[in-house]
């Protein structure tokens, strides 16, 4: 196996099997990486890794890599956020910040609403009720104007060049997404109403959201 | 809460976080005496990556601490409020066993 272009920790002894840890962030690396390689030597004797320690080594790794960029994300994001605020620079934000939690409000009442709702009726009458599907349509609106204007405060944020990378790749991926999907779901209903207005509006928007999607990922993708 | 979020809560006896809380109680280990320790009394193997995994959770939660590296392999002890966070636990499990044992013996059976 050749080692990639990722650095990885040398030293005298460090480096016999220290392509496993490419897999887990740098930060990790550096705080865990030699002991950790320490325990490996010791777990093998002598042995090379076979594919089932190198899999496991890999999960655990990717594992830890979702865990920091958790941390990153979410914990770098509310500091940022509150020192916005406190730097006199409200009145930047305010009107996405009354909007994103109006929306996320509105969000968690819709789901709330729905899962009390659907709990009262059998699923037959429910895939085709009205009162099912504008409740699904307006939950899933005020979650993509939740999500596009806590990208859209995120943006104006003092964050790490990395957080942001990766807020902003979350920004541009989630919310087209949800819109896209919102078109096969009216697609769906039409279907099980047989109604040609709904088929049609559904076509209409799935058509015209794919479409803006593609070209939100094109303008997103890193360069 | 943030703490039992972090570490998914120590639920279950074979919880990798919950046996090194249980191998540390014996006193500070490396990883490599870690996981033969977990081996041994649980019957349980822990490989490389899952023990670092809980190794971070524990030492972010402050239930572990690290202390001065010996050559390449860096052992750790179980902090006070590591020691608390097993005991609670423990007794949960306790608690449960009682329940479970009791219950087998109305309906005659040894869970021995």
């Amino acid at each position: 196996m050749t080692s990639r272009s990722r650095p990885t920790p040398e030293g005298p002894g460090v480096p016999r099997h220290g392509q496993l840890l490419r897999w887990y962030p740098r930060a990790w690396r550096e705080r865990y990486g030699e002991e950790f390689l320490a325990l490996v030597e010791d777990t093998l004797a002598g042995d090379r890794p076979g594919w089932r320690l190198r899999l496991a080594v890999a999960w655990s790794g990717l594992r830890e890599r979702g865990h920091a960029a958790r941390l990153a994300g979410g914990l770098a994001a509310i500091p940022a956020l509150v020192r916005l605020l406190r730097a006199g620079r409200r009145p930047k934000v305010r009107r996405r910040l009354v909007w994103a939690v109006g929306a996320t409000v509105a969000t968690a009442a819709g789901l709330a609403w729905l899962t009390l709702w659907s709990g009262t009726s059998s699923l037959t009458p429910l895939s085709t009720s009205p009162t099912c599907v504008t409740g699904l349509i307006g939950t899933t609106v005020a979650l993509a104007v939740a999500l596009s204007q806590w990208a859209s405060i995120a943006r104006r944020l003092d964050l790490a060049p990395r957080v942001r990378a990766v807020e902003r790749r979350l920004g541009t991926v989630v919310v087209p997404v949800i819109m896209v999907l919102m078109g096969v779901s009216v697609v769906w209903y039409s279907v099980l109403t047989s109604s040609e207005f709904w088929l049609v509006w559904g076509m209409v928007w799935f058509a015209g959201q794919s479409r803006r999607a593609a070209g939100e990922l094109r303008k997103g993708r890193p360069g | 809460v943030a703490q039992k979020r972090r570490l998914g809560g120590l639920r279950r006896e074979n919880d990798p976080p919950l046996l090194i809380l249980v191998s540390l109680a014996d006193g500070p280990k490396h990883g490599h005496a870690l996981a033969r320790d977990i081996e041994a009394f649980a019957a349980v193997t822990l490989g490389p990556g899952t023990l670092y995994g809980a190794i971070t959770r524990l030492e972010e939660c402050g239930l572990i601490e690290p202390l001065a590296r010996d050559d390449r392999r860096r052992p750790y002890r179980i902090t006070a409020a590591g020691s608390a966070e097993l005991a609670r636990a423990l007794a949960d499990m306790r608690r449960i066993a009682s329940a479970g044992t009791a219950r087998l013996g109305r309906l005659g059976l040894d869970p021995a």
